[in-house]
């Protein structure tokens, strides 16, 4: 009786703490979601990093079950391999020039480095705030201050924020919700509309033996879902149209 | 045999001056153009181009649609301009390749006063095709590929024969001196006004 009774009390217990069939869900996701995830759902693991590392690690067998990244394309070749669902779009970003408040470098403008000899923070070329960089220094044809400004190169956004913030950069290249989370520190320079490349988030279920499928599937409808959105849009990002 | 100014912005009006210009241009041709490979920053021209040929051809759309605006003959001129900015923007995506323009990257928010008299949808067109044409002058002079330099020239002809053709509506002479070339620096920063970028954060 007393056996029965407490193998009742503990299945209770189990299903209370699991909901009947979930398991626990691990989020891969790029660095610049590190505050707008936790804040719309507790409940996964998260690992952050630079979604060209976490794209890597998927493809080496990391456990993730969901891939959330900067730009498409690294979702877009996981799911190419055949490692994710089809991505979609769930966030927009534009990028900014980030400058300390005190602003030693006397960066007013982005062609303000075109005379060098600053201190520039940038992404790695291989991370989507990088390409982006690149991208756009290409069209305002001001690659060449890559070359003229001591340059710093990050494998993720956080780092290139935190270097401008903490004073070891006159300026650095970032995501605007990203110049947003060191608002106290550092003023944001807007950069030329046209020249703008399109920063978009894409989020995919990852495919692998012993994936928390069904889970992955929730926490996508939650992210891209009226909740998700209204998160998401506190945190700064810009949204998609609703399909 | 020599023309008067007047029968001069005519010919520029009814196009013969467009029409024989392309004839010429076929009876010289060279063969086959070397294509387009941009170097380094060549992009930020071709960049610029694919923008603001989306500026000018969103400009000939509204034009068009606003009734009472122009003659029919204008509107003959305008129809063709805005089929060219179409082809233009085919042209330079091709060249930018993995870096081209998405159609559903821009957005245009043309000012509406720009469309309540002729006059300052003349002038409005005519801002905009300055601007593409001082971009591409400087781009054919300064860009590092043959290709690029090239296509850019073509474009530069095409679009300074729209130009021809609005001054001629504005009842100005249809060549006013020599164009002076245009850095992307600014003829971006009157470009941004136009531009929005959907579902851009910050308000931008």
């Amino acid at each position: 009786m007393r056996r029965t009774t407490l193998a009742a009390i503990l299945a209770v217990a189990a299903a209370l703490a699991i909901p009947a069939g979930a398991q626990a869900l691990t989020v891969y996701a790029a660095t610049s979601l590190t505050n707008v995830f936790p804040a719309m759902d507790k409940g996964p693991t998260y690992s952050f990093g630079g979604s060209n590392t976490l794209q890597r690690q998927i493809e080496n067998g990391a456990p993730a079950d969901v891939f959330a990244s900067a730009g498409p394309t690294e979702a877009q070749t996981l799911f190419r391999e055949g490692l994710c669902t089809r991505p979609v779009t769930f966030a927009i970003n534009r990028l900014v020039l980030l400058i300390p408040n005190s602003n030693p470098g006397n960066v007013t403008s982005v062609y303000s480095l075109r005379s060098g000899g600053r201190k520039l923070s940038i992404g790695t070329a291989g991370v989507p705030l990088g390409a982006y960089t690149r991208a756009l220094l290409k069209r305002l044809r001001l690659s060449s201050i890559l070359s003229s400004n001591t340059v710093s190169q990050q494998t993720n956004v956080g780092q290139v924020s935190s270097q401008v913030a903490l004073g070891a950069a006159d300026a650095g290249f970032v995501y605007y919700t990203d110049g947003l989370a060191v608002k106290a520190r550092t003023k944001m320079i807007s950069l030329p509309k046209w020249s703008q490349p399109p920063v978009r988030y894409q989020i995919c279920a990852v495919r692998r033996s012993g994936a928390a499928t069904g889970g992955a599937q929730a926490f996508i409808r939650e992210v891209t879902g009226k909740a998700g959105r209204a998160a998401l849009k506190g945190y700064g990002f810009g949204l998609p149209p609703r399909k | 045999m020599e023309l008067s100014r007047s029968a001069f912005l005519r010919l520029g009006a009814s196009g013969v001056v467009t029409a024989a210009s392309g004839v010429l241009g076929t009876g010289v041709a060279l063969g086959a153009p070397p294509p387009p490979a941009p170097q380094g920053d060549d992009l930020g021209f071709l960049a610029f181009g694919a923008v603001g040929e989306g500026a000018a051809r969103a400009f000939y759309r509204q034009a068009l649609a606003t009734p009472g605006l122009f003659d029919a003959g204008e509107r003959r001129h305008l129809t063709q301009a805005r089929k060219a900015k179409r082809d233009h923007l085919i042209k330079l995506n091709a060249a930018m390749g993995a870096d081209a323009v998405g159609s559903d990257d821009f957005e245009f928010d043309l000012p509406k006063t720009a469309f309540s008299t002729h006059d300052k949808a003349v002038a409005f067109g005519t801002s905009l095709e300055e601007l593409l044409v001082g971009v591409y002058l400087n781009g054919a002079a300064y860009s590092a590929d043959e290709g690029t330099r090239l296509l850019l020239a073509r474009l530069l002809t095409v679009d300074g024969q729209i130009l021809g053709s609005l001054r001629a509506m504005a009842g100005r002479p249809v060549a006013a001196g020599l164009p002076i070339p245009m850095a992307t620096e600014d003829a971006g920063a009157a470009l941004d006004k136009l531009v929005t970028v959907p579902g851009s954060p910050g308000g931008r």
